[in-house]
């Protein structure tokens, strides 16, 4: 059995987002980042007659094909065969690298180049294959980035956003050959990868990618791309391995069209990518190039668990992005914090979900429910209701702090009995004006809390209590 | 490695298909059906125009041309302005050729056969169809195209015919009528040339397919 080493940390979430909030070079990545993506989405948005419709039709798919994802999964696989391919099925990501190790070690593999695959990420797939003596090399620019820092992506669709270029130039330095020569413009970067990368796509024995979309009337992969990495993997090395999980799946290529035209619009502001490839199998007698051997791996890893329940729509989530882009929380303490594949609000209902809510019981509550993750979610998928239920789940198996519990009960108790809860208002009305008077306070003791924030209590108008009970008096005078 | 990768399939297959069987399936037919989509509608009449519009947007070029004798040329053209060097990789002087049996390949042009090795700086394409919704052109693997031709060089040229434009995405596909069972390995929808934005959320073309796509659109005569 390889070993699958780094496990989910999202246990460290509170200490990982305090590191990263104190970590310049992140912050200033972050910040270079924030609103460019959110700017893109927005004018691509603005220049269709009506995304909204462009949405409506593409939940149609989503939530046709999860009603029926038994029949399309089966019928998918089918036509796989058809086209000369091969579908193996993975429960677990432990499955999945066991299959994909079989099919190298069955060709002899020394090399492997990869384009993007999050669901290889749940697998730490990489780990297992170079435990196997085998050479992976990342080839999306950007998970070359954080593959040479040995680090996991911090963004589902921009893996090294929490670099900035000075780190780039830094990791290339250390592991290129480069004599004198600088690399200081971003150009001479993508340059320096892309001479760095060519050989190593040219010489692969085996090519692994990941698929946005599986087509089931045709048996079909579906790769979005900008950089055409995923064309080079797909297309040059003799076996061709795809890595998908069950919810990728769609009916026909009339769906997939649907989906593309909220996709790159979502993801990266693009009314479509660069590169929207259809591969179909291995490759035909009159072919020229391309694959002898092609393999859908499809993995469960507990999505199977989300169907019929409660997260059941999470099951629509296309990957997009969006709501990492525009997550509050998200956008100031980056991807690393939230500890595993996935970050952000749609990494906040996964990551508990596929591995455990104990063990990730702080990042349904790394939200402030503001809702914008399920505005902008082209799926429209409700991710603060379920992170809702996910703390109610936490409250009720008892993985909350009991002083928290105890808390909320005594609050509950206090609500439902008006006089004493109205006294008590007034009471910590009163406290905390003292303390913002106090200089001590405020200098001392809760000094870092207030060199961030304010709290500004009017002292004429009271608390919550007092000012709405003046307003109904009031009205109820103006009525008489 | 000592996996049984059949039996191992077979098992794993069970345990996921008994999951996903549906609590309500009673509700649903054997043979489910997918709801009618709607699809953006275009102008019949002005799809040139529309392609041409969207297709600007990609930061790929393109040149208008009335006839395919002109090809050699401006590839020639092109290689001068742009190239590191004069080889050409490309499928299609044949279908050139069958037009215009006179064709001729100016020097310094040097032209390859089969699929691209890295080796050249050109690669000459011949578009199956072209969207005019997006703006791109479609590519589908074959003898006279193969995928490597339309990623490895560092430039590539693509003729295409306006007649061969369709106004959205699902009507490519219906043009190509593709069944399972006799599907070309490979289909790319190409729209402009290779970017990434991965470093500081920056655009670089050319990250490891071609650096500029650029399209002779052949028109019909007025």
């Amino acid at each position: 059995m390889p070993s699958t080493a780094p496990h989910n940390q999202a246990a460290f979430f509170r200490a990982k987002s305090s590191d990263a909030l104190l970590d310049d070079s992140l912050q200033a990545a972050l910040n270079h980042a924030k609103g460019g993506f959110i700017k893109k989405r927005a004018e691509a948005i603005a220049d269709v007659d009506s995304f909204e419709s462009y949405k409506q039709q593409a939940q149609l798919v989503k939530n046709h094909t999860i009603n029926n994802l038994d029949y399309y999964l089966h019928l998918f696989e089918q036509n796989v065969e058809k086209n000369g391919g091969q579908v193996h099925w993975a429960s677990t990501p432990e499955q999945l690298n066991n299959i994909i190790l079989h099919i190298c070690e069955r060709r002899d593999a020394k090399t492997v180049t990869k384009g993007k695959s999050m669901v290889s990420e749940e697998a730490y797939l990489n780990a297992s294959l170079e435990a196997a003596g085998i050479n992976v090399t990342e080839t999306d620019l950007g998970e070359y980035i954080i593959q040479l820092a040995k680090e996991p992506p911090s963004h589902i669709i921009a893996p090294a956003i929490h670099k900035t270029r000075q780190q780039v130039e830094a990791l290339f330095k250390e592991a290129h050959d480069l004599g004198d020569r600088q690399l200081d413009r971003i150009a001479e970067l993508v340059d320096e990868a892309r001479s760095q990368l060519r050989q190593k796509f040219l010489d692969a024995d085996v090519g692994i990618t990941g698929a946005n979309m599986l087509i089931a009337d045709t048996g079909s992969a579906m790769i979005v791309t900008n950089e055409g990495n995923g064309d080079l993997t797909a297309t040059l090395p003799k076996v061709h391995i795809i890595t998908a999980s069950i919810e990728k799946v769609v009916p026909d290529l009339e769906s997939a069209s649907a989906i593309l035209r909220v996709l790159a619009r979502s993801a990266t502001g693009q009314a479509i990518t660069s590169y929207t490839s259809l591969f179909s199998g291995p490759r035909n007698v009159d072919d020229l190039d391309g694959p002898d051997e092609f393999h859908v791996v499809i993995l469960d890893n507990q999505r199977s668990q989300m169907l019929n329940g409660p997260y059941e729509d999470m099951l629509k989530c296309i990957r997009c992005g969006a709501c990492l882009n525009h997550c509050p929380v998200y956008s100031t303490v980056g991807g690393h914090a939230y500890g595993w594949v996935y970050p952000g609000p749609m990494g906040a209902v996964l990551t508990p979900l596929m591995t455990s809510l104990k063990q990730s019981k702080d990042l349904p509550n790394a939200s402030t429910f503001c809702g914008r993750c399920e505005e902008v979610c082209p799926m429209g998928i409700p991710i603060p209701e379920m992170l809702r239920q996910l703390r109610n789940q936490e409250h009720k198996e008892h993985l909350t702090p009991l002083i928290s519990r105890l808390s909320l009960a005594a609050y509950m108790w206090l609500t439902r009995h008006h006089r004493l809860f109205h006294w008590a208002t007034k009471l910590t009305h009163w406290a905390i004006r003292n303390a913002t008077s106090n200089s001590i306070i405020k200098t001392r003791l809760l000094k870092h809390w207030f060199e961030a924030r304010e709290l500004p209590l009017d002292d004429e108008k009271g608390t919550f209590l007092t000012q709405y009970d003046k307003i109904i008096k009031s009205t109820v005078k103006g009525q008489q | 490695m000592s996996i049984n990768l059949k039996r191992f399939n077979r098992i794993n297959r069970k345990k996921i298909f008994n999951k996903l069987e549906r609590v309500d399936k009673g509700a649903v037919p054997a043979i489910p059906k997918r709801p009618p989509l709607l699809h953006p509608q275009y102008d019949i009449e002005s799809l040139t125009d529309i392609f041409l519009s969207k297709f600007s947007a990609s930061a790929a070029s393109f040149q208008s041309i009335d006839s395919l004798t002109l090809v050699p040329e401006l590839v020639l053209q092109y290689a001068e302005q742009h190239a590191s060097d004069m080889n050409v990789v490309t499928n299609i002087s044949e279908v050139l050729q069958k037009n215009e049996p006179s064709l001729l390949w100016p020097e310094p042009l040097t032209l390859h056969h089969g699929p691209a090795n890295g080796e050249q700086s050109i690669g000459l394409s011949y578009a199956d169809v072209g969207i005019a919704e997006t703006g791109s052109i479609v590519l589908i693997s074959s003898k006279k195209n193969p995928t490597s031709v339309n990623f490895l060089p560092d430039h590539h040229i693509v003729i295409l015919n306006e007649l061969d434009i369709v106004p959205n995405i699902e009507m490519m596909w219906k043009k190509l009528s593709l069944v399972a069972g006799s599907m070309p390995r490979a289909i790319n929808i190409i729209t402009g040339p290779s970017r990434t934005a991965d470093i500081e959320q920056t655009i670089q073309l050319g990250a490891h397919g071609p650096r500029s796509l650029h399209i002779l659109l052949l028109m019909e005569p007025a």
